[in-house]
């Protein structure tokens, strides 16, 4: 009952518009700086990136990576379990915190709803954490960094079914796409961004073909340590990204060496598996899929953008309560059939894929029809 | 009488606003054009209220009339439509919190938390008042109590209270402070008539000691004994106010005559000055006018005109009241 | 002159102000909310959650699990200090929005509707004081929940289980010590958000009445508020939702903890908090009290 309102009763409610506004401009504000801040860097060409990113030093680093999904999948509620499933990576935005000594120990932490994932290389080989099962796994042959700093050769050797844990860091989505250079392929570079706060050049991959639905592939890379800061794939024709991997904060002093300590807490079921594997994520994977008994290796039918995978699904020896999970979700997908055979299609905007009902499947960056193509081939 | 007629006269009488502005505080409630709209109803109309300061100023009016409205409008609960106030010479609501310290009210009956005894729920209100003072707290909350006569039930929950009790605890709330103002709507609602005659006794010490009182009431009979002065309120619109004897002055006395003479006695009547002199069977009317009782008895005793009554009536509150806002029982709406 | 005169009866004393004199009033409010049997009630119920919790926990660990079991229940069965985070999440979805929205709800409404609001301002206790010192209760109330959780459940859990060392989701070990001073920063984080919530629900106790009115409504906007958030098609509203960062004190259980969470998360309950106390203000003071 204040006098100067006594009168105009409505003058009151400025207070709380005001507030509000200013709390709406904020965070707009927040969200957007520094977005103009200016980047002026050296002009350099596509070739001389692409050398600078072939030559860049090993640094160490620690920073947050966010990947955000946008093929077009229904976002499925995330069920609070395990932030590494191949399902629920493929919508929505993950989060990963990295940690890299510039050398050999490296340490990956997938965040998920109250659960985590931890890679964890050092000296004593290779651990696998994942809070949502209390589970280690422990490869004891010291595979270094090598898993993490994946630019290298590593991407070269693996298949294309790994795709969305590969591209869950920004290098292993460049190693990738650096892969498909080739005469099918033009390499521009674009205006420079800022990343993570930091000056980046921009990268521009885009496919010759147009039987292919990926549009480009632009790449960010710091201007100082040359190495990707962000990737982001676009779908033909699409103006916002498919997908985006890159870092949302980063900074290149060397985290302290307990970070990459890893003793299994108590009551953690630690496993050790005999055979040497390559590749953790492999390890977790086949582990995953119960053996790699019956997999019929699977092949590529097509070149370079176009190219189609084609293989069987392992058989189950015993199906377990993910597995019929992933089985309920395949029931979700629409039913296509042709000569090929009779199956379900995954239409995505950036690939497809086809499983056919007698355990058949093809999947690649292309329109569906290019995959029934490749799977009458068969 | 036209209700407006009495209206007029009083405010240019004693009440005046020249006079009450030239005098600064003479008014410890003063209002002007206080109107008060809920929806289409104007529940208060623009009335002009005016509590001389040391009177005990009695509030009337039927249900509905708007007393209660106007007296949360006085206290700042409900913000007027239009007019402004001043309460002990405080323009409102700009110095609300300086004038309301300085006034104990009791608004619409008495309200506190069930839970709470008599003693918890005052002093609950003590502390809620940001300038009484922490130390005297105790005592002034026990010294209510008693004034009220409520020490014996201090401790007992709220929700046992009797309505007697309840009332005489909102009464007490009010006195919880030294006031320059009571505000008290209908504080003898649901009182025995012991807790009606200490009410009434309370009311006329605490104007001894000086305090203004506006307390509205339906009871004429207690009004009437209490009261300075008066103000009528009829459907939003205040058709009265001023000090008792004004008021009553207004009406128009009336002498009766009972003889066995009658037609003789109208005739002396009518010769000595008395106005709209009638008779029927052995009563005589008429209205004295300014001529003197005395006069006029003596007139009839020289005609030789045999007398078994000779009464001058002065019309009581009731009598006025009924004038001012006519004998109809429906409340309006 | 008559303004200047007291009444024999009681000397006047006009000599203490300020913050002691809210102090008075407030300390008389807590009297108020603590004394009312309902709201003791309320905080017995929040307090027994966690021991049923606890105690369901002990008499199940031992049997065979089915599969997928809720990964807390190793985590309490390893360390008692665990429950008293369980807890603090379980309550979260509905205990404590309900017991905040009753104290909340109940601030204006509940004292319209008993009359009692006419007489504390024509005492007069000054709108906005009265709504500070409203707050202020909520905020007590707040606190006063989420510790007494906290406490009880930890307290419960550690004779239930034992402790010591914390495994946190990362992996890594962390000391008792640094154990129970994240689980104090969640529980007043928790207390942050749901004075955030009780602004909500004192700006709704000035809009009637009714103070079951009141309670019910911030409950339909909580209940609501957790829906949208479970919709990921909306993904641009969740930060927006006072609820979407209430659980992110989980974060600290982190090697190294993370704050991001909490930060954003406090960021919005002050923003909530300011929005609606500037709007119950807005609303309160030039309010017509005909109850
Ligand atoms: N909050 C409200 N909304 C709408 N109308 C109201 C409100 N409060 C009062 N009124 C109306 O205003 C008019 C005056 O009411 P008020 O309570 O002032 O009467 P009163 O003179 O105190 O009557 P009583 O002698 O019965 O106490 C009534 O007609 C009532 O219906
Ligand atoms: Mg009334």
């Amino acid at each position: 009952m204040n006098a100067p309102y006594s009168r105009r009763p409505w003058l009151r409610w400025a207070a709380p518009g005001a507030a509000l506004a200013v709390i709406i401009a904020g965070s707009q504000a927040a969200a957007h700086w520094p977005a103009d801040a200016a980047t002026n860097l050296p002009p350099r060409t596509a070739a001389q990136l692409l050398t600078d990113v072939q030559r860049a030093q090993p640094t160490a680093l620690s920073g947050t990576v966010t990947a955000k999904m946008s093929l077009g999948l229904p976002d499925l509620p995330t069920s609070g379990g395990n932030p590494t499933d191949p399902l629920t990576l493929l919508s929505g935005t993950h989060q990963a915190k990295v940690w890299y000594d510039g050398d050999r120990q490296a340490r990956v932490a997938v965040l998920g709803d109250s659960a985590e994932t931890d890679i964890v290389s050092n000296d004593k080989g290779l651990w696998v954490w994942q809070s949502a099962d209390r589970s280690v796994l422990h490869v004891a042959e010291p595979s270094g960094a090598k898993g993490f700093n994946a630019y290298g050769d590593h991407a070269r050797s693996d298949d294309r079914a790994r795709l969305p844990e590969q591209l869950s860091t920004p290098e292993g989505v460049a190693a990738w796409a650096l892969k498909m250079l080739d005469p099918t392929t033009s390499v521009t570079t674009t205006s420079n961004d800022r990343v993570a706060g930091r000056a980046a050049y921009e990268l521009v991959l885009a496919p010759k073909t147009s039987n292919t639905k990926i549009g480009s592939i632009r790449i960010a890379i710091d201007a100082d340590h040359h190495i990707p800061l962000r990737a982001q794939v676009f779908a033909r024709g699409a103006n916002k990204p498919a997908v985006n991997v890159g870092f949302s904060s980063i900074s290149f002093t060397k985290p302290s060496a307990s970070r990459f300590d890893f003793t299994p807490p108590p009551g953690a079921k630690v496993t050790t598996p005999k055979k040497a594997l390559h590749a953790a994520p492999k390890a977790v994977r086949h582990d995953r899929l119960g053996g790699t008994a019956n997999t019929e290796l699977p092949r590529v039918v097509g070149k370079a953008w176009s190219s189609v995978l084609v293989g069987k699904v392992p058989t189950k020896p015993a199906a377990n309560t993910k597995d019929r999970s992933l089985q309920d979700a395949l029931k979700l997908l629409p039913e296509v059939s042709g000569s090929w055979g009779h199956g379900r299609l995954l239409d995505t905007a950036l690939f497809s894929a086809v499983i056919t009902d007698d355990g058949h499947f093809a999947v690649g960056a292309v329109q569906p029809a290019t995959l029934y193509a490749a799977l009458g081939r068969n | 009488m036209p209700p407006s007629a009495a209206t007029d006269e009083f405010t240019d009488g004693a009440g005046d606003r020249l006079v009450g502005a030239a005098l600064g505080s003479a008014l410890a409630i003063e209002t002007r054009g206080l109107t008060k709209v809920f929806g289409a109803q104007r529940a208060v109309d623009g009335i002009d209220l005016q509590v001389p300061t040391g009177s005990v100023y009695g509030f009337l009016g039927p249900n509905g009339s708007g007393k209660t409205t106007t007296i949360r409008m006085l206290l700042g609960l409900v913000s007027p439509t239009d007019g402004d106030h001043e309460i002990l010479g405080h323009p409102m609501p700009q110095e609300l919190t300086t004038a309301l310290h300085r006034v104990g009210s009791l608004i619409e009956g008495p309200a506190f938390h069930s839970h709470l005894s008599g003693l918890a729920n005052l002093r609950r209100l003590d502390a809620a008042d940001a300038r009484s003072d922490a130390s005297s707290s105790e005592r002034r909350v026990h010294e209510a109590l008693d004034r009220v006569g409520l020490k014996p039930a201090a401790n007992k929950r709220f929700r046992t209270y009797s309505l007697g009790m309840k009332q005489r605890l909102a009464i007490a709330a009010a006195l919880l402070a030294p006031r320059d103002l009571l505000v008290l709507d209908e504080p003898t609602n649901g009182l025995d008539p012991q807790g009606t005659r200490e009410v009434r006794h309370l009311v006329s010490t605490l104007a001894a000691e000086g305090i203004t009182v506006l307390i509205s009431s339906h009871l004429l009979g207690e009004i009437q004994q209490i009261c300075s002065h008066v103000g009528v309120m009829r459907a939003g619109q205040l058709v009265a106010q001023g000090s008792i004897e004004e008021l009553r002055a207004t009406q128009t006395a009336q002498l009766v005559v009972h003889t066995p003479d009658p037609r003789l006695a109208a005739e002396v009547l009518t010769r000595v000055g008395v106005a709209a002199v009638r008779y029927e069977d052995e009563v005589v009317t008429g209205e004295p006018g300014a001529e003197p009782p005395e006069r006029i008895s003596a007139a009839l005793a020289d005609a030789g005109i045999r007398l078994r009554r000779f009464a001058i009536d002065r019309p009581s509150l009731e009598d006025l009241y009924v004038s001012l806002t006519g004998e109809g029982f429906e409340v309006r709406s | 002159m008559t303004t200047t005169r007291s009444s024999p009866l009681v000397p006047r004393s006009d000599t203490s102000r300020g913050a002691r004199k809210v102090g008075r009033f407030f300390l008389s409010e807590l009297g108020l909310i603590m004394g009312r049997r309902r709201n003791q009630a309320g905080l017995l119920v929040l307090a027994a959650m966690p021991v049923i919790l606890g105690v369901a926990v002990r008499l199940t660990e031992s049997n065979p699990r089915g599969d997928g079991p809720p990964s807390f229940v190793d985590d309490i069965v390893g360390n008692g200090v665990f429950l008293a985070f369980a807890a603090l999440t379980f309550e979260l979805t509905l205990f404590f929005p309900l017991a905040i929205a009753m104290v909340s709800g109940d601030a204006i409404a509940g004292e319209a509707h008993s009359g009692t609001l006419r007489y504390l301002l024509t005492v007069p206790a000054g709108r906005t004081r009265v709504l500070i010192v409203k707050y202020l209760g909520i905020v007590a109330g707040s606190f006063i929940a989420a510790l007494t959780v906290t406490v009880v459940s930890a307290l419960v859990g550690i004779l239930l289980f034992g402790t010591g060392p914390l495994t946190t989701l990362s992996g890594d070990q962390i000391s008792l010590g640094t154990g129970l001073w994240r689980l104090l920063i969640s529980a007043l984080y928790v207390a942050v958000g749901l004075c955030a919530l009780g602004a909500l629900g004192l700006f709704v106790s000035t809009l009637t009445e009714q103070p079951i009115a009141a309670t019910v409504a911030v409950m339909i906007v909580t209940a609501t508020m957790w829906v949208l958030d479970a919709i990921p098609q909306i993904a641009w509203l969740h930060p927006w939702l006072l609820v979407h960062h209430w659980t992110d004190f989980a974060e600290l259980m982190r090697n190294p903890p993370d704050f991001s969470g909490i930060g954003d998360g406090l960021l919005v309950a002050v923003g909530y908090a300011v929005v609606c106390l500037l709007a119950a203000w807005a609303r309160f003071d030039g309010k017509d009290i005909t109850s």
